[in-house]
């Protein structure tokens, strides 16, 4: 599947290097320097997928995000950042970014998440979920039932935020596993069969009902909303 | 717990102190008084007592002395009143009296007036009046005792009224001392509520005691200022974090690229191969150095212990996970940075395996409103001594330095991830070799919702 891509980045070997992977990978790059180069490319060209630095020279991506998104342009977007803090992830999240890779990354694991941003098209990404009792708040990263709080971990919001995403429909665990860290490794595969057991012993308890189902050699699924 | 004195109490104490002072002193200056009137009045009836009697004798001063004598006998036998005693007297000469001999001949040459006595070992009141045309002195004398009886039911009268006053006021100030310093404890209580500092948050300052309000309006300076310096920190960790990361992205990808682009060369690919090993060792130590630049969490997420152990030992060799036994019980959560924890658990990890060549335990426990994860080699264990100095950053265990390469910042990195967690790290050699190290954190608790973090007010 070949994409179009856009990378935006201040650095320039990096903007290089992240072009040429792509490149390697049959994918089409046009590169942009600063804010306002992407700006201008992503307003005469379609994307699939756009790579974007959270530091740029003038003007944060971010704030590109942002106003990108405010514009109504929905492309699928990257986050790159050499702030690896979890609040910088979802800063960049809160902006409107579909996902987002600290610094130093692998090359392979860059490729792995275009490719899963550029299969899954724009996406809107739920805010607020109601399943029987619980309330899942994916902003601020909370759930709740009837007051009480419950533990998830980040593994485990991953996992809902890609079930979520998929808004009921079911999503194969291979899907799940890139989608979610964006790593299809041989191990992968149990772990997320353990995440997942533990989260629905957490979920359905709370929720009192079910919460995700399990389609067997297939995927799961998060019920409708209620 | 706290030897401080408390200023409630100390306010209360002293009011009770001055209450009861009070109540003593009207006690006394108000019986002293009472007394003195009862006294004086008494005086005062003792004297015109005598002058209606000298009146008596001055109408019959016309008889000879010798009936007049018997007169004066007379009159002072009709004249009685209760104890009191009278004399009249003539130069040093006693010429009627109660008792067939004079006791009161002292006062005879004595001017007008009253003083106090003791006759008979009896405290009395004598008064003494003169009646010049006759020559005479009358001398009265009352025993005070009955005066001051009269007067008893009066003193407990009062005293018990002032000590009853004394209670309640004491009862009152203790409720209003407490009052007023109900906006300081409501004070207290919103301060102990402020959440990690760097957020920006400020305490109300109108609290009902302008005391208060300048304190919170200090507080609230205070918190301006460690913010700022906080901010400047964290600044500076950005900036440095990312003039790190780029330059390691760059050659990480270089590295990555020219691996594709040699496929026909494996010796020149396992070079390769060993840079990008070292590239990701450089990549820890520098979050190491990145975390241990930070004073606290970057953020609060939950995190799973076990999912931590995962993901510490992901990248290790095949070799090194053989050697490694893992036992979780159940689900050890905590609140904190999984990044940060993750490193932790790492740094002990790799450390283990690199001292020893045996197996290695690594688990996770949770009971208490504690979680620790820890891990247990079986290696020669470090001396006694080297157990506090190896915390600090590039200090290396003596025995160890020559077996293993390393940075000698894990310890150091671990124990401040521990204490930014709020927990701490335990280091414990064990019989007959080996060594536990165990990172105890709090457990995970609800965060506080938005209905606890409002004011008091």
């Amino acid at each position: 599947m070949s994409l179009r891509t856009l990378v935006v980045d201040d650095d320039e070997e990096t903007r290089e290097l992240v072009g040429a992977a792509l490149h390697r990978e049959g994918h089409s790059v046009v590169f942009a320097a600063d804010a306002e180069a992407a700006q201008v490319a992503i307003e005469s060209t379609r994307f699939d997928v756009v790579v974007l630095d959270v530091m740029l020279g003038q003007g944060s991506g971010l704030d590109l995000c942002a106003q990108l998104r405010r514009t109504g342009i929905e492309t699928p977007i990257l986050f790159l950042s050499a702030r690896g803090t979890v609040h910088a992830r979802v800063e960049g999240l809160d902006a409107g970014g579909d996902d987002y890779l600290a610094k130093p990354f692998a090359l392979r694991e860059l490729l792995a998440r275009v490719r899963a941003l550029g299969r899954r098209g724009p996406v809107r990404h739920p805010r607020l979920l109601h399943i029987g009792m619980l309330v899942l708040d994916f902003d601020a990263r909370r759930a709740t039932a009837q007051g009480r709080e419950l533990p998830i971990t980040n593994r485990e919001w991953a996992v809902l935020g890609v079930l979520a995403d998929a808004g009921g429909r079911v999503v194969p665990f291979d899907d799940v596993l890139e989608r979610a860290w964006g790593d299809v490794a041989v191990g992968a595969r149990a772990s997320l069969e353990v995440i997942v057991s533990r989260l629905r012993k957490k979920l359905d308890a709370a929720a009192e009902c079910v919460v995700m189902r399990t389609l067997r050699g297939c995927g799961y699924a998060l019920e409708q909303e209620t | 717990m706290n030897a401080a004195p408390s200023i409630a109490r100390a306010v209360v104490r002293s009011y009770v102190w001055s209450v009861i002072a009070v109540a003593l002193t009207i006690i006394v200056v108000g019986s002293s008084v009472a007394g003195w009137i009862v006294v004086r009045r008494d005086d005062a009836n003792a004297c015109a007592q005598a002058r209606a009697l000298g009146s008596e004798l001055q109408s019959h001063a016309d008889e000879p002395l010798g009936s007049y004598d018997g007169r004066v006998q007379h009159e002072l036998r009709e004249q009685r009143w209760f104890a009191r005693r009278m004399e009249v007297w003539r130069g040093a000469r006693r010429i009627g009296g109660a008792a067939s001999e004079g006791l009161l001949g002292r006062w005879a040459e004595h001017r007008d007036g009253c003083e106090s006595t003791k006759l008979a070992g009896i405290w009395h009141r004598v008064c003494v009046v003169t009646l010049a045309a006759l020559s005479l002195r009358i001398i009265a004398a009352s025993p005070l005792e009955p005066l001051l009886n009269d007067l008893r039911p009066l003193v407990f009268a009062v005293s018990g009224v002032a000590l009853a006053m004394a209670a309640v006021f004491s009862l009152v100030s203790r409720q209003l001392a407490r009052r007023c310093l109900l906006p300081l404890a409501r004070f207290e209580q919103r301060v102990a509520a402020v959440p990690a500092l760097g957020d920006g948050r400020c305490v109300e300052t109108a609290w009902g005691a302008a005391e208060i309000d300048t304190l919170a309006q200090t507080f609230n300076a205070l918190l301006l200022r460690t913010d700022a310096a906080l901010k400047r920190e964290q600044r500076f960790v950005a900036d440095a974090a990312h003039e790190l990361r780029t330059p390691l992205t760059r050659l990480r990808g270089q590295i990555e690229l020219a691996l594709d682009e040699l496929s026909g060369r494996p010796d020149a690919r396992s070079r390769l191969h060993r840079a990008v090993r070292t590239c990701e060792e450089l990549t820890r130590t520098t979050e190491a150095l990145l975390a241990l630049a930070r004073n606290q969490c970057s953020t609060e997420e939950t995190v799973d212990l076990e999912e931590v152990v995962e993901r510490a030992s992901a990248s290790l060799l095949q070799e090194q996970r053989e050697r490694l036994h893992t036992q979780c019980a159940d689900a050890a959560l905590v609140r904190g940075d999984e990044a940060l924890l993750v490193l932790a658990a790492a740094n002990l990890i790799d450390n283990a395996l690199k001292y020893t060549p045996g197996p290695v335990r690594v688990g996770v426990q949770a009971g208490g409103g504690v979680c620790s994860l820890f891990i247990e080699d079986s290696g020669s264990g470090i001396p006694e001594e080297d157990l506090v100095r190896i915390r600090q950053p590039f200090v290396r265990g003596q025995a160890h330095a020559a077996v293993a390469r390393g940075t000698g910042l894990g310890l150091a990195l671990v124990d401040h991830v521990a204490r930014v967690h709020k927990g701490a790290l335990h280091l414990t050699n064990l019989q007959p070799e080996g060594l536990s190290t165990e990172l105890r954190l709090p457990a995970w608790q609800p965060r506080s919702t938005d209905s606890d973090k409002r004011s008091p007010h």
